[in-house]
């Protein structure tokens, strides 16, 4: 009996297709380079030495503010699937020599989706930052194929060497969790890299390697170019990518979009905001 | 050596009624051992074993260390990254202002930073009032002056089921069980050392609670009168340059130019590693000053491959006995040696003559190959060597020149100068003959180990632009006149190696290195007739590593380092290699201090390999080699339980993430990770 199918669903039918397959046969974006926030997507993805991020508790949980309370929220749309897309909510508090936080981060769709639930602590010696995270890591896959579960714990040092200077380190899943009932592996990466600012202009720089892809060497600058108001640039590679975006801060409010380009997947867009609590 | 293992409890006691009522008994300081040991050793491509006998070495000068209110210009070059420039000013100053009373007042002579008296201060005093009266020979103090009685026991094991014991012995299969303890008793003094250990490797059989195949021993007398060394039990011996004799290990080219060359002339010195099979057994001393005579004999048995014709390989250094055929090879083979030293001591030096017979009680045979024609065969070998270390006039002049009865030949020869204030100089040639056999020696060569088949040139220089860096640089060509490393005719290459030391500020230190090191080999392929040829060609490996540390506090230090290696094969096959690693270490009291590593290497291969040098237990040096793609961590916590009782614990884990087993043969591991937990436990009397 011959099925006939509705005009809109081929091509519909197709891109869900396409989106399952780029899911899987490409999970170095999904999971081993996870952007956090649009500052950080502006500046070609670094940020694990940049102090002013909403998005520490994962970035490099040392870094937490110990000043300000922060409550961010964060949305990432891969090439403009609607299926591909992060976002997370994150919320960090001053606490007992240091800081908290918690994040929550969702990905994906119906077919696929990718769950993270992430609590930190950082210590503070002076100049020195010390922080943990432990992030519980939930995946589900739709059609019944069921879902899996697995904790993560992960590491941040920062210090400051010299006045403006920051460096900082992270390595994530250093117990080197398995999804249960099957052998697959959480990524896990190191990533090193350091923050300048001068008067105006904040650099930055990463290297980032995660076991199972190239070292990919990061590089991003943030100018505030008036009160309150930024631009950034910023310059990956493995993948290649260079990105740009902008930045407003209002009173306890700051607000930043970005774009991204991928040499093949082309643009990608992403915007956040947080709030001084 | 198990009826030596009853008599312990009566070694722990005596050890003990020396060292109890000795009030100056010295407590060294072990995170500074550590440091010194960092600072030493990393960068060095050393197995565990090379790091073992180094660690050694620099235990003994720790434990008689140079008096800069006696020592001459030439005992203080036998320092660590000393020139002849500064030695020659520390005399100049002592016999302008008198004695030192600090260590400290060094920091008054040109040339000399703080860098220097913290790579140094263990290895230096400026004596004491006790010193003053030897001829107490006989009061309990004297002998027990600097003394200290400890114990150590280790114990080791991989986490994972290694293939071999899984195998029934019949089979191949390890004997034992996968436990690697180690167990260590000594008194050492300034003037007395005795030492006795014990090391049951991963799979051996123990032969007893308390003994195992791997054992030291050694009673040692120092520092008394006349006498420099006078030693029962096992020893390494260091004559001149190392050229016919030097079995105590030591660094291979490294940027320390000046007193890498300048090969210390140490004599006789107690062993204790006890898998080191490169050790001689028997008497031996050292005693005079002016006028110094070193003799020994050894008698030993060594583990060596016996051939169906009654013949035997040449012995290996380091054996495991974890097999019924494996222990079957034990101590098949004796040697005995004998040596012999005069060295006279001139203004501004020494001129010393050496002698050494070796005989083995079957014939060794070389080898068929090409490479190993000129190796050692038969049962016996001489050897005369003649040497000599001047310093004139802030000149260093150095040299040593052998011979063995099968008429090889061979000689060493450099000088070190300061060339002004921020610069040292050394320069040095080598050649050995094809069929020059010294085969306990070491002298400084493009490999470690007995020196034969070479010739080459060797340029340092270290400078300091300014306080707060230090540039460090040298180039090594080298020729083999015959075949060697499995090649059949001559072959050449080089090595550079330059670095780069950056003190920021106090607290934050960087460094740069660059190294290249390109190597001659044959190329065998099938030519478009069939048949094999053969055609030169050769192996290339470059490496640039930046690391750097920051100690914002004295009870935190990070480090960090990021390293590139590329290399090509004798058939231009590429590869590349990355290492990346954070390390922590952080005093968490005054009594509990971790040290944690995390490292990411991807490795194309093992001709990119990478080597990282790891904090251990104290007397136990890891230089470990990671190829292929993953992770490693290690976490190590080190607990002063109380003054005398310090424990450690310490668990590493590699992560491959592109092999599905680890390792060869027996020691395969079916699975992408392997894990070691290890304890250590110290007793100080």
């Amino acid at each position: 009996m011959k099925t006939e199918l509705q005009p809109c669903f081929m091509p519909r039918y197709l891109i869900v297709k396409l989106l399952w397959l780029i899911i899987i046969t490409a999970p170095d974006w999904s999971e081993a380079q996870p952007i956090y926030g649009a500052s950080s997507l502006a500046m070609g993805q670094t940020g694990v030495a940049n102090p002013a991020s909403g998005w520490s508790v994962s970035v490099n949980p040392a870094l937490m503010s110990t000043e300000e309370r922060l409550l961010s929220f964060y949305a990432f749309r891969y090439a403009g699937f609607s299926e591909l897309t992060d976002s997370a909510l994150s919320l960090t508090l001053p606490a007992l020599r240091g800081a908290g936080g918690i994040e929550l981060f969702s990905y994906g769709f119906e077919l696929f989706r990718e769950s993270r639930f992430s609590a930190a602590y950082k210590v503070e010696f002076r100049s020195v930052h010390l922080g943990l995270s432990a992030t519980y890591v939930h995946i589900r896959q739709g059609g019944g194929y069921g879902s899996a579960g697995a904790v993560g714990l992960s590491g941040g040092v920062a210090f400051e060497p010299a006045e403006n200077l920051i460096v900082g380190m992270r390595a994530t899943n250093l117990n080197q969790p398995v999804f249960n009932r099957s052998d697959e592996e959480l990524p896990r990466d190191i990533s090193i890299g350091f923050s300048y600012l001068s008067g105006p202009v904040l650099t930055t720089l990463d290297l980032v390697k995660d076991i199972r892809f190239p070292l990919s060497v990061r590089a991003g600058i943030d100018l505030e170019l008036a009160e309150s108001f930024h631009i950034r640039a910023g310059s990956a590679t493995n993948p290649s990518v260079w990105s740009a975006g902008i930045g407003y801060i209002t009173g306890r409010v700051r607000t930043a979009v970005a774009v991204q380009q991928h040499y093949a997947l082309g643009l990608s867009p992403g915007f956040d905001i947080a709030i001084g609590l | 050596m198990s009826k030596l293992s009853r008599y312990l409890p009566l070694l722990i006691l005596i050890c003990w009624f020396i060292s109890a009522p000795a009030a100056d008994a010295r407590q060294l300081v072990e995170d500074d051992i550590e440091t010194i040991m960092n600072n030493l050793f990393q960068g060095e491509e050393l197995s565990d074993e090379e790091l073992q006998l180094l660690t050694d070495s620099y235990m003994d000068l720790i434990l008689s260390p140079v008096n800069i209110n006696r020592a001459g210009e030439t005992e203080l070059l036998t320092l660590p990254g000393i020139t002849p420039g500064v030695a020659r000013n520390i005399v100049r100053h002592r016999n302008r202002n008198g004695p030192y009373r600090h260590i400290s007042d060094l920091l008054e002579i040109n040339g000399i930073e703080e860098e220097f008296l913290v790579r140094n201060h263990l290895f230096i005093t400026t004596g004491s009032r006790q010193e003053r009266f030897r001829e107490h020979y006989l009061t309990r103090s004297y002998w027990a002056e600097g003394a200290r009685t400890e114990h150590v026991s280790r114990v080791q094991s991989v986490m994972e089921t290694q293939e071999g014991y899984q195998k029934p012995e019949e089979e191949g299969g390890f004997l034992g069980n996968p436990l690697q303890i180690y167990q260590r008793t000594r008194f050492t003094g300034r003037r007395l050392s005795l030492n006795m250990n014990s090391s049951k490797l991963p799979g051996e059989e123990p032969l007893s609670p308390i003994s195992s195949h791997h054992q030291s021993w050694h009673a040692a007398l120092r520092n008394t009168g006349s006498i420099q060394t006078a030693i029962a039990g096992d020893f390494h011996v260091q004559f001149g340059r190392g050229l016919l004799l030097n079995t105590a290990g030591q660094f291979g080219k490294n940027p320390q130019t000046s007193s890498m060359l300048n090969r210390q002339d140490r004599g006789i010195l107690p062993a204790t590693a006890s898998r080191s099979g490169a050790t001689f057994r028997g008497l031996g001393f050292t005693a005079g000053n002016r006028v110094q005579l070193s003799l020994f004999h050894s008698s030993r048995n060594r583990t060596a491959t016996i051939h169906d014709d009654g013949s035997a390989s040449f012995p290996v250094s380091f054996r495991a006995f974890r097999t019924q055929n494996e222990l079957s090879r034990k101590g098949s083979l004796n040697e005995k040696s004998f040596g012999a030293r005069v060295r006279f001591s001139l203004p501004g030096g020494y001129l010393g003559f050496s002698s050494l017979h070796t005989e083995y009680d079957l014939p060794i045979t070389s080898g068929n190959r090409p490479d190993q024609i000129y190796n050692f065969s038969g049962f016996s070998q001489t050897g005369y060597s003649t040497d000599f270390l001047f310093n004139v006039a802030g000149l260093l002049i150095f040299g040593e020149s052998a011979i063995t009865d099968n008429g090889g030949s061979g000689y060493i020869a450099g000088i070190s100068a300061s060339a002004g204030p921020q610069t040292d100089l050394t320069l040095s040639v080598r050649s050995f003959s094809p069929d020059f056999r010294a085969i306990h020696g070491n002298p400084f060569s493009e490999l470690s180990g007995a020196p034969g088949n070479e010739r080459g040139f060797f340029g340092g220089i270290r400078f300091r632009p300014e306080n707060r860096i230090t540039l460090t640089a040298f180039a090594d060509h080298f020729t083999f006149p015959a075949a060697r490393f499995r090649n059949t005719r001559p072959t050449s290459g080089f090595e550079y190696r330059f670095v780069a030391d950056i003190s920021m500020n106090r607290n934050l230190h960087l460094q740069l290195q660059f190294r290249q090191k390109q190597r001659e080999q044959e190329l065998e392929f099938t030519n478009h007739l069939g048949r094999a040829e053969r055609r030169m060609s050769s192996e290339n490996r470059r490496s640039m590593r930046l690391q750097a540390e920051f100690r914002p506090q004295p009870t935190l230090r990070f480090r960090t380092r990021i390293e590139q290696v590329d290399s090509r094969s004798a058939d231009n096959i590429k590869e590349q290699g990355l290492l990346l690693f954070q390390d922590l270490q952080i005093h968490i009291t005054r009594t509990l201090r971790i040290d944690g590593r995390v490292t990411l290497f991807d490795t194309d291969g093992y001709n990119a390999r990478v080597f990282q040098f790891e904090n251990d237990f104290l007397y136990r040096m890891t230089n470990t080699m990671l190829q292929n793609r993953g992770q490693r961590i290690y976490a190590m916590f080190t607990a002063s339980l109380s003054s005398s009782v310090t424990a450690w614990a310490r668990y590493s884990i590699t992560t491959y993430d592109d092999q599905i087993l680890i390792g060869s043969g027996n020691q395969t591991i079916a699975g992408n990770r392997r894990s070691d937990l290890s304890f250590q436990v110290r007793v100080v009397l």
